[in-house]
């Protein structure tokens, strides 16, 4: 719980014949953490190169995603099918990618000359197409419209004696037509073929006015338009459709594909001589036999395995080791710096405490429930891990606040309420607007309960690491610290005072005592650190008092929300119209103090693990245990 | 109605929370840029960043505490 997991080192050797199989027991598995191989100018090991058919999954996994991102369907983690044939997914996979880019055309020329329908006119007018001055158009049916590709060459082998005329308008082609009365039938079938959508007859008889045959091809007036959306929702439901017959296989497949090119590109990782790979990397301990085992069997015993312990120098990457109700903090880990591997990982101390600070400074039932219900809320909407553990830590937090709502009395930052002309006051164990030496006190105690804490855990991470004396070198000085700064606070500077100070002085030995055991203290922190020990001194002073934000940011809180309660219970006596502004004011107020309540105590929460915590102990600068296999 | 001494204190009280708290404006004023065009470079820096940036905060802290114990002597 309070370490990560033990990881071995290991090294697995072969020849390329076996790489392939290598890589499939490791992504199956999904145990080991590879190790990224660099080339240096000596080696005579080169970086791997990928699998052979690591191109083609890779062409075929752009047509996936094509095809998904038409079909407006969002890749995600589906089971996988044991058995799929990689042929047949090819060949439907292009049969559908051919039929989707096919639509795709069709859609957007439907919405280009849907777009253009209201510039017919101009249009028409501006193509300037000049009709054969001594052509007989009497006898001949004209096609004036658009049409999505070029048609000349279908025309010239299908039609005599025709006349064209076209241009380009983005991925739409306006034409213009002419072919004798008794071809219009073989006309009209090829324009069919490419989605013709004549112009309104009127447009074209104003332009060209000795059109005498008539158009090849009638149309409704006005009825056009209709007809072109017509169209294009039948294209639509068509897409919908192939989206209700696909969606599932595209899931798959995209889920297949993306392994293919894991397992493909995996040798990227590796060190490879002409005949031979390498893989270095980590194991979990306990995980370590099964990959061993596993491997055995799939290569016959022909690949060669090595485990051993990690040394002193060795980048080890780190895994956490929690039970999942911690799991959540891991967020606030994840924000600074993972703990470097074998060190004691603070998560489950923040788990303890992040709340408890929390809920100290906001410290209110009303905005406790508040807090929830919206964390509650906003995890519901959430989808990543990482926002859905940040909120669990919050959900954490708010339970805090209602806890120390009902310590402190405090609803709405209303401490007593009147009924029949009697105040009664809310049953509390400390008000935090009227004793706030005792809430000082308070806070300055918990400070050093937290720093003591911060102190021994670097002792016991020194101790593992470097032994007894080092530890004692270096951590035993400063508790010997403590006592003299609490008798400091409590008799000299007078910052814990009342009942607490009492308390403080008749735990604390004699203050001559005192003094000696900060006299040894400070001769070993010098012997220990240095100087550079020394000029710390005055700064764990300051990191102790630092703790009174718990004072002060709680009190901030429950001053605002006593402000607000009182600005509107003035106004709640002055009639009807007072009594809309003091609920208005009541409502702005309390949302801007929930805010601040939620922004506030979280950062200076946060900020007392790092700064203040974390500094006694913590080293960091770990890497992600990332596992070669399905990401989860 | 509070003599004079006691509107000297609270002075003195006020003094020492305002002053401390524009002292550490200023000072997270500069590291605050820092920071954010450090993390803008590199998201891993935030918890960096955040630490540096509300260092300077302990002065206002102290201000309080000064404060509070300045009304104290008000009290004796």
């Amino acid at each position: 719980m309070l370490e990560s997991e033990r990881m071995l080192k290991v090294e697995i050797a072969g020849p390329k014949s076996l790489m392939k199989e290598t890589i499939e027991v490791l992504y199956r598995l999904n145990v080991l953490h590879i190790t990224e191989h660099l080339k240096s100018e000596e080696d005579v090991f080169d970086i791997g190169k990928p699998l052979e058919e690591g191109e083609e999954y890779a062409d075929m996994i752009v047509k996936t995603r094509a095809i998904a991102s038409f079909l407006n369907i969002t890749p995600r983690r589906v089971k996988l099918k044991k058995d799929t044939d990689t042929n047949k997914i090819k060949i439907r996979l292009n049969k559908l990618y051919e039929d989707i880019s096919a639509l795709q055309k069709k859609l957007k020329y439907y919405d280009k000359v849907i777009e253009l329908y209201p510039e017919q006119a101009k249009l028409l007018k501006e193509a300037g197409f000049q009709l054969k001055l001594d052509a007989d158009y009497s006898k001949q049916s004209h096609f004036f419209g658009f049409v999505d590709d070029d048609i000349e060459e279908e025309i010239s082998s299908k039609v005599h004696g025709y006349e064209l005329y076209s241009l380009n308008i983005d991925n739409v082609k306006l034409i213009g037509l002419f072919v004798d009365t008794k071809n219009k039938d073989k006309a009209r079938q090829i324009l069919a073929e490419h989605s013709f959508s004549p112009i309104e007859e009127e447009h074209v008889t104003t332009m060209f006015p000795d059109l005498k045959a008539g158009p090849g091809m009638k149309i409704q007036k006005g009825k056009q338009l209709n007809m072109l959306h017509k169209l294009k929702d039948e294209l639509n439901g068509k897409i919908e459709d192939i989206k209700k017959d696909n969606q599932d296989f595209i899931l798959e497949v995209e889920n297949h594909l993306t392994m293919k090119v894991e397992i493909a590109e995996a040798p990227l990782k590796f060190a490879t001589s002409e005949n031979s790979f390498i893989i270095t990397g980590w194991v979990p301990k306990k995980k370590c036999s099964k990959l061993e085992s596993e491997l055995n069997k799939a290569t016959k015993k022909k690949v060669h395995f090595k485990a051993e312990m990690p040394d002193k120098h060795d980048k080890v990457p780190v895994a956490f080791k929690h039970p999942k109700i911690v799991e959540p903090f891991q967020f606030f880990m994840n924000l600074y710096t993972l703990p470097s591997y074998g060190e004691i990982d603070p998560s489950f101390f923040m788990f303890l405490t992040f709340p408890l600070f929390f809920g100290f400074m906001l410290g209110d039932v009303g905005y406790g429930l508040i807090t929830l219900v919206l964390f509650l809320i906003i995890k519901r909407k959430m989808e990543s891990p990482e926002a859905k553990g940040l909120l669990n830590a919050m959900i954490f937090a708010s339970l805090s606040t209602i806890f120390f709502g009902l310590l402190f009395g405090e609803y709405f930052g209303i401490e007593t309420f009147t009924l029949n002309n009697v105040i009664y006051d809310f049953p509390r164990v400390m008000s935090r607007m009227h004793q706030i030496n005792d809430l000082l006190s308070l806070s300055v105690l918990i400070g050093v309960i937290h720093v003591a804490i911060g102190i021994l855990i670097g002792f016991v991470n020194i101790y593992k690491h470097h032994g007894l004396k080092h530890a004692f070198m270096e951590k035993a000085g400063w508790l010997l610290l403590l006592p003299i700064l609490l008798w400091l606070m409590s008799s000299f500077l007078k910052i814990i005072t009342g009942p607490y100070a009492d308390f403080v002085n008749s735990i604390l030995p004699s203050l001559g005592i005192n003094g000696l055991l900060a006299g040894v203290g400070f001769v070993i922190i010098l012997i220990g650190e240095g100087t550079r020990g020394a000029i710390e001194i005055p700064g764990i002073l300051s990191n102790i008092l630092s703790y009174g934000r718990l004072m002060a940011v709680g009190l901030a809180s429950v001053s605002l929300a006593a402000v607000v309660n009182e600005m509107a219970g003035e106004l709640f006596q002055t009639g009807v119209i007072g009594i809309l502004v003091a609920v208005l004011i009541l409502i702005i107020g309390h949302t801007i103090n929930i805010a601040l309540g939620i922004l506030s105590p979280f950062l200076h929460s946060l900020r007392l693990h790092y700064v203040e915590f974390f500094t006694k102990f913590f080293k960091g600068g770990g890497t992600r245990y990332i596992s070669f296999g399905r990401k989860e | 109605m509070a003599d004079i001494s006691t509107g000297l204190i609270a002075i003195g009280a006020g003094l020492a929370i305002g002053l401390s708290a524009i002292a550490a404006a200023l000072a997270e004023q500069t590291i605050g840029a820092a920071a954010v065009g450090a993390m803008a470079e590199k998201d891993e820096l935030f918890g960096k960043g955040l630490i540096l940036t509300v260092i300077p905060e302990s002065l206002v802290i102290f201000g309080l505490v000064v404060a509070i114990l300045i009304i104290g002597l008000a009290a004796h």
